[in-house]
């Protein structure tokens, strides 16, 4: 469904990703798991169109994406919900969901809002509140009903976990379990990598913007380990040079 | 009967302030000849600064530019109403098709605001892809441009001289009807989808092109519209004052419709209405106690009353609310319920805006 081929994306001399490629089916729940600096959100973004490509193709359904065209990636059928949340603050939680229907002109945007607010009772709850007044969690769901609006099925999760309640962070995994048996495809992006190995079907770990290895479940859990502290020594490593 | 309840309740804001606008243009002329202009002044502001709101507030980037619209209006305006036998004196070197023209105001408003809202889509095409601050730079220098030309075309603006012989159509009720107008117009399309495609810009960029919003594209809409407005207030204006010259559109006012904004509130229309009526009060106020201190308090006070604005509420008076009687009325009610001494359920529902 989606083909990532050598994927390189540069803040301006600096090579934050450096050549990755993987692939993704229909239906499948991939995670992307790494440390901080890893790639993990700039590869996201990339796909997103949020960001520019400075190499590689990235091909969703058999067709080529153009690079750094936001909107035209959404019209495709890939969403994201970004890292943080990043609700319209301002805005109340239903113009937050009707945004997230910018690309349709469809009929159905006001009976999609409804099936959100059913989801979600929160968002039900809170219709008409400044989307910034609500909690983490609840902004999280905002977020996710948001992206879901676009009708995706290709749905980009970065760090929904980040900054949640050990309780709230249950319901995100739980939610994003519920989604793939509801056929969307997904590419999860965490910092919570047992949590990811648990839940996708297949992990990639990165480590200074490249893949580092591939894991299927959680019986890779200590190799993955062993992974993240390579990558904390490369990094210790990096930061000596720089300083040199 | 219940969806007409409902239609107007969803115009609440426009039609509150619309009441207001009324009671003045109502009360205003018994009080003078004086108060009457000054009344029809602020009536024009209204319609201006919500214009510049339906742009700079809503997409949430400043612009110091916008009055070259209003000079393109103005101009306009007054070329196609001064009557045919006053141009042939005023200004021989008229081309034909001007010179022999002399159109009633509701035509003249429609090639004025036509006209600024044609400029406005060309100029948007390079313009709106500009990041924030780049984007103010350049509308500034749109400002500097427009001012230039409008200074020197001789044959058809008297460049620095004034235009004269235009006719003042615009009554106390035209500068009421002009102000309504904008805000039901703006108020319209800052609820419609593009004007909420434009706040979530506003709200978070990142976010907004995440969502598929086409940024670019959104400002390109909200420049058309508010050149177009600002285009006919520039008419209007221009047969209010009969003369004016290439400084009525530069600088000055630059500064006072951005004052009158920022004062009211950037982020709500109830805002954009507000600070132009406050800055009304505020200028008479200091033009009488120009008086005992001499010429420039108008100025000096109105850009210390900003300055304190900016400091003490940044979001402006109206802090991105919008006039409500629901609003008023929910408060009331949580008001007296806290002093009957219950928790309040409502804080959330406070906290609701539309």
């Amino acid at each position: 469904m989606l083909e990532v081929q050598d994927l390189k994306v540069s803040y301006g001399r600096l090579e934050a990703v450096k050549g990755i490629s993987f692939t993704i089916n229909q239906g499948e729940c991939i995670g992307l798991i790494g440390p901080n600096g890893a790639g993990k959100t700039t590869t996201l973004n990339a796909i997103a169109g949020v960001l520019k490509r400075s190499g590689g193709s990235i091909a969703f359904e058999g067709e080529k994406l153009p690079n750094q065209a936001p909107e035209a990636t959404v019209r495709r059928g890939i969403s994201l919900v970004p890292e943080g949340r990043r609700v319209f603050q301002g805005l109340t939680v239903e113009q937050n969901l009707r945004l997230g229907a910018s690309i349709r002109s469809d009929k159905e945007i006001d009976s999609d809002i409804e099936a959100m607010k059913k989801r979600f009772p929160a968002l039900e709850k809170y219709a008409t509140t400044r989307a910034g007044s609500l909690s983490g969690g609840e902004q999280q769901m905002i977020a996710l009903a948001r992206a879901l609006m676009a009708r995706p099925r290709l749905l980009l999760l970065d760090e929904p976990s980040l900054g949640l309640a050990p309780l709230i962070v249950d319901q995100v995994f739980e939610l994003v379990d519920q989604l793939r048996s509801e056929g969307i495809t997904i590419l999860l992006v965490e910092q919570n990598g047992l949590r990811t190995l648990e839940l996708a079907d297949r992990s990639y770990v990165l480590q200074g913007g490249r893949i580092a290895m591939s894991a299927t479940g959680a019986e890779d859990f200590a190799e993955v380990e062993k992974a993240y502290f390579g990558a904390e020594d490369s990094n210790a490593v990096a930061k000596e040079t720089a300083n040199d | 009967m219940s969806y007409l309840r409902h239609r107007v309740l969803a115009l609440e804001t426009p039609i509150l302030l619309s009441l207001i606008l009324l009671l003045v243009t109502f009360v205003a002329p018994s009080a003078g000849l004086s108060i009457e202009n000054r009344a029809i002044v602020m009536l024009i502001n209204v319609a201006l600064v919500v214009g510049l709101y339906s742009f700079a507030g809503l997409s949430g980037v400043l612009t110091f530019g916008h009055m070259s619209f209003m000079g393109i209006g103005a101009y306009a305006g007054a070329l196609v109403t001064i009557p045919v036998v006053a141009k042939g004196s005023l200004l021989p070197d008229l081309p034909g098709f001007l010179a022999n023209a002399e159109v009633s105001l509701p035509i003249a408003i429609l090639i004025g605001g036509g006209l600024a809202a044609l400029f406005a889509a060309i100029i948007s095409l390079p313009i709106a892809r500009l990041p924030g601050l780049a984007l103010s730079l350049a509308m500034f220098a749109v400002l500097i441009i427009c001012y230039q030309v409008e200074a020197n075309w001789d044959s058809l603006t008297r460049g620095r001289q004034a235009l004269l012989g235009v006719p003042t159509n615009t009554t106390i009720w035209v500068a009421l009807a002009t102000a309504i107008g904008a805000m039901f117009v703006v108020f319209a399309y800052q609820q419609s989808r593009f004007g909420l495609r434009l706040r979530a810009a506003r709200e978070d960029e990142y976010s907004a092109a995440a969502t598929g919003v086409n940024i670019v594209r959104e400002r390109r809409i909200s420049l058309v519209i508010s050149g177009a407005l600002i285009g006919v207030v520039g008419v209007v204006y221009a047969q209010y004052l009969g003369v004016f010259t290439p400084n009525d559109f530069y600088l000055d006012l630059t500064f006072m419709t951005i004052a009158m904004l920022v004062i009211g509130g950037t982020r709500s229309l109830t805002g954009a209405v507000i600070g132009p009526m406050l800055v009304a009060v505020l200028t008479y106020t200091l033009q009488q106690g120009e008086t005992v201190t001499g010429p420039g308090l108008q100025q000096v006070g109105l850009a210390i009353v900003m300055v304190l604005v900016l400091v003490f509420r940044p979001s402006g008076l109206t802090n991105g609310k919008e006039l409500k009687l629901s609003t008023v009325v929910t408060r009331f009610r949580q008001g007296r319920a806290d002093r009957n001494g219950r928790s309040s359920e409502t804080d959330k529902a406070m906290t609701a805006v539309e």
